[in-house]
Formats: structure tokens, C-alpha cells, sequence
């Protein structure tokens, strides 16, 4: 689902990324860890196409992104669920508003828009916050209304840069369980935290980054 | 998805209510003024047709053309277009009228009945302009037995030229004002644009579509250019009545004058998607 092969990213003569390979089979969830600045954020914002790779090959989703012009970006972001470090929410809509962006944007008509809206916010443990704002949820909350609107559109990749890291234990808890929750009907995710007690026991594969290499 | 556009749009403006009415009441004078302008060019126009059309004319016949010969012409001038009537004065017929304005005293010395015989020439309402008098007036002076034709030549041509100079002047600055306008709603959407910068760079990463992202600013430039068309609709219209009430004529314009205001909205609408197009062309995605 997701194919690294020799991928670099150089800024500034610096190497954020350098010659990583890897493979994510569909259906498998993986965690990426590494310290502070050692490119996770990088590498996954190579994989939504936020930033174009230097030298190698990524394929994502069947997308093979060296080919990709720009009009079809905002066709492999469809199929790419990211959750956000930052949450990136619009804080003067709704929850709901804000979680139904993903589905206005892919053309899904008004009523089957609002059940989809309000089966995702009942996964995410957020049914009764649909009328809230942004600024009036805490970070946890807030962070679910990210894993929300990143799921909805039923993308075949979903991305989570560091969700657990401003959170306390027992919501990090929280927002793991919706992680599994997704994982466990199939959905293919990939984690990029330096969070320990995430992965640790977890089952699943690690991908651990160094300045830029992948460690064996 | 439209549906959305024009909700996203609407509420766009909305939360920016104070500054957003402020630029619709600026392109409201400015759709005010050119629609003034506009009327003024057509209200002039109107104003000497309806000057010329009552407007007469006098034709000076040759000496000594007989009274059939008088007659005839006269019967052949009542059958030209844009003459509602005509009269046929003899030459006795002007000297007693001549006596009756002056008196018999002042005209005693005269040994013979010096003024001519003339046909007096009353055009039809409504249906002459200026070009058409003098056309006419050209006409009938080239007629065998019509010496001298006389209609007031140097006031015509005055207010044709003054017309005519007024249209170029209304034109000019209709056109500046159409384009001040435009720049004014162009930078407006610009504004609002990087307003909601964050807002665009989220809907990016979600797949929007640049036509995604777009869609909702072109509404917006044609809400802001139907709310200013409304207001400077409005005002047109107050502004023409009063018009039509103080100085008695209705203005003739190329559409039906009652179409005026809708007009104005339309304007304004077009001028809008234009605004929110040049300003949307010039950002890049």
C-alpha cells in the first residue's frame, strides 16, 4: 500500500531523508519513531504529497507519485487520511462542519454526508460533541475530530503524525483504541510517534529513523 | 455541491459583515454613477428628439410659382416621411400676418409685398432626431420651387455636438468607473482569499480540487456585485423618478426603461465574476 524504494529528500544540502526503503502491505498498521528531527514528518509528508522526493520511488495506493502532475494530487489526498500534529481544524465551524469537509470535497451528496458524519463522530466517541467548536473541546476531543475526518472518506491510507503528543496517558489511551478500532476493519495505518508506550507491545511492525536513515 | 459553494460563499460574507458592507455600498456608488451616467447619455438624447420633433420648419418658395404650383408642392410635402403637416402661406396671406404683428403704420411705406410665399413645415413627434431634421431640411431645400429652407440650423447642430460630446464623456467615464469597479471587487477577493489562507491550505490537503477551492470566492465577487447592483438599483430608480417627475419626459433608453434596475443587477453581477476571476487567476494555488 505504501512503497518506499532508495527515497531521498535533501533541504538546504541537508538530507531529511536519505535512501529509505520500505514497504506498508495493506491492512497492516506500522509505527515510525525516531527522535525529534530524525524526518518522520518528513517522510510522511512525502507520502501525501506535500513535499516531492529528490531522488527514489514512492508508490502509494497504486499511485506512483514521480508520475503524478498536480491535478491529481487532490486525488491521492482522497485516498490519504492524514491526522495532523497541529489538528489543522477550522475553529469557527462545527464538528460536524468540520469532519463533513472531507465528503463535501469528494462530491457526497447532503444525506448520505450526515450519516456518514454521524456514524464517524459515534466511532470516535464523539456523537454528542457534533455541535461544538473546535476551540470549546479539549485535545483530546479535538484530536478525535481530526482521526474523524481523516477515516470518513474511507481512504486507503491513514497517516497520524505524533496524534498522542500534547495528550495525557489516558486519552493517548483513547485515541490508540480508535486507531485499533480502524485497523481492526482493515484499514492500513501508519503512526509517526517517539512516544514508546504506543508502539512498545503493540504487534506491530517499527520503523525507526535516524537522521534521515532507516535502522535495521 | 453548488448548493454548498453558495452556503460557503454566503456565510463567507457574512462573518465579515461590517468591512463586506462597506465595499458593497463602495461599488454601489461606483454602479450608481454609471448607471446615472448611462441615463443622463440616453435622457439627453431623448431630451432633443423631443426638442427637434416639435420643431418646425419654414420653406421659402420661389417668386412667381403659380398657386397650383404652390399647391402641388405642398400636397407632395404633407406625403414625406417624419412631416405631420404641413400649411401653405401665399405671400398676402405673411404680409397681413406681418401687419397684424407690427401694425399697418409700421408697413406704409412699402410699395410692393416684398416677403415670399412659404409652406410652414410641423414635424412629427418622437419620430426625428437631429441628423434626420437636417437631412430633411437638405432634401426640401433641393426641391424645384423651394428657395430657402430655415429650421433653427445653428441651435440643431449645437445640440447634436453637445450630445454627442456628452455620450464620448459618459462613455469614458462609464468605462473607468466599470473598471475602477472591477479592481475594487478584484482586490476585495484577494483579501478575502488570504483571509482564509489557512482554511485553503487544509482543503488542499484534503483533496480539494482547485475548482473546489475557487468555486466558493467566484460566488462571493457575484453576491458582492447583486447586493452593490441592488443598492445602486434602488437608487437609480428613486433618482429616475424623480427625473421624470420634475422635468415631464420619460427617458428612452435601447431596453425598456422598466428593465433598468434589473440591468443594474445584472451589471453588477457580471462585473463581480469578473472581479473574482482577474483576482483568482492572479493567485496561485
Amino acid at each position: 500500500m505504501i512503497a518506499f524504494d532508495t527515497v531521498t529528500k535533501t533541504y538546504d544540502g541537508n538530507k531529511a531523508i536519505a535512501g529509505v526503503s520500505f514497504e506498508i502491505q495493506k491492512g497492516e498498521m506500522a509505527f515510525l519513531t525516531g527522535p525529534s528531527g530524525s524526518g518522520k514528518t518528513t517522510l510522511l509528508r512525502l507520502v501525501y504529497r506535500e513535499e516531492v522526493a529528490d531522488q527514489g520511488r514512492i508508490v502509494v495506493a497504486g499511485w506512483d507519485l514521480n508520475k503524478l502532475d498536480s491535478t491529481s494530487i487532490p486525488f491521492l489526498r482522497r485516498n490519504v487520511g492524514v491526522v495532523f500534529q497541529d489538528f489543522k481544524l477550522l475553529p469557527d465551524r462545527t464538528v460536524r462542519d468540520n469532519v463533513e469537509l472531507t465528503l463535501r470535497i469528494q462530491g457526497i451528496a447532503d444525506d448520505e454526508a450526515r450519516e456518514r458524519v454521524t456514524s464517524t463522530l459515534r466511532l470516535v466517541g464523539l456523537r454528542h460533541k457534533t455541535d461544538a467548536y473546535p476551540p470549546h473541546l479539549s485535545g483530546g476531543e479535538q484530536q478525535r475530530v481530526v482521526i474523524a475526518r481523516a477515516i470518513i472518506g474511507n481512504p486507503a491510507v491513514l497517516l497520524a503524525d505524533e496524534p498522542t503528543g500534547n495528550l495525557d496517558p489516558d486519552t493517548a489511551k483513547g485515541i490508540m483504541d480508535v486507531f485499533r478500532t480502524v485497523h481492526s476493519r482493515g484499514g492500513t495505518i501508519l503512526i509517526a510517534t517517539h512516544d514508546p508506550n504506543l508502539y512498545e507491545h503493540s504487534g506491530c511492525r517499527i520503523f525507526r529513523l535516524q537522521e534521515g536513515k532507516l535502522l535495521a | 455541491m453548488f448548493i454548498y459553494h453558495v452556503r460557503t460563499a454566503w456565510l463567507s460574507l457574512a462573518r465579515n459583515a461590517g468591512i463586506n458592507l462597506l465595499t458593497v455600498f463602495s461599488l454601489a456608488v461606483g454602479l450608481s454613477l454609471v448607471a446615472i451616467t448611462v441615463l443622463s447619455v440616453f435622457g439627453l438624447h431623448t431630451a432633443v428628439k423631443e426638442w427637434t420633433s416639435g420643431f418646425g420648419m419654414v420653406a421659402y418658395l420661389a417668386e412667381g410659382l403659380p398657386t397650383k404650383g404652390q399647391e402641388a408642392l405642398r400636397d407632395r410635402l404633407s406625403r414625406e416621411p417624419g412631416i405631420r403637416s404641413v400649411e401653405l402661406v401665399s405671400a398676402e396671406d405673411a404680409l397681413r400676418e406681418l401687419e397684424g404683428a407690427l401694425g399697418k403704420e409700421m408697413l406704409q411705406g412699402l410699395e410692393a409685398n416684398p416677403l415670399p410665399a412659404s409652406i410652414r413645415i410641423f414635424l412629427s413627434p418622437g419620430n426625428l432626431d437631429v441628423a434626420r431634421v437636417k437631412e430633411l431640411a437638405g432634401r426640401l431645400a433641393g426641391m424645384d420651387g423651394i428657395v430657402e429652407v430655415e429650421y433653427g440650423q445653428k441651435w440643431v447642430e449645437r445640440m447634436a455636438v453637445a450630445a454627442r460630446q456628452f455620450g464620448l464623456a459618459g462613455s469614458a467615464l462609464g468605462l473607468s468607473l466599470g473598471i475602477g469597479i472591477i479592481f475594487i471587487l478584484s482586490n476585495t477577493i484577494k483579501i478575502l482569499f488570504y483571509r482564509r489562507a489557512q482554511e485553503i491550505d487544509i482543503l488542499k490537503l484534503l483533496g480539494a480540487t482547485q475548482g473546489f477551492i475557487r468555486a466558493p470566492f467566484l460566488i462571493e465577487g457575484v453576491f458582492f456585485g447583486i447586493l452593490s447592483g441592488g443598492v445602486a438599483a434602488l437608487g437609480t430608480f428613486l433618482a429616475r423618478n424623480w427625473v421624470s417627475g420634475k422635468f415631464g419626459f420619460v427617458i428612452e433608453t435601447p431596453w425598456p426603461l422598466q428593465f433598468t434596475e434589473p440591468l443594474i443587477v445584472l451589471v453588477g453581477a457580471v462585473l463581480g465574476l469578473a472581479g473574482s476571476f482577474i483576482a483568482l487567476g492572479r493567485i496561485r494555488l
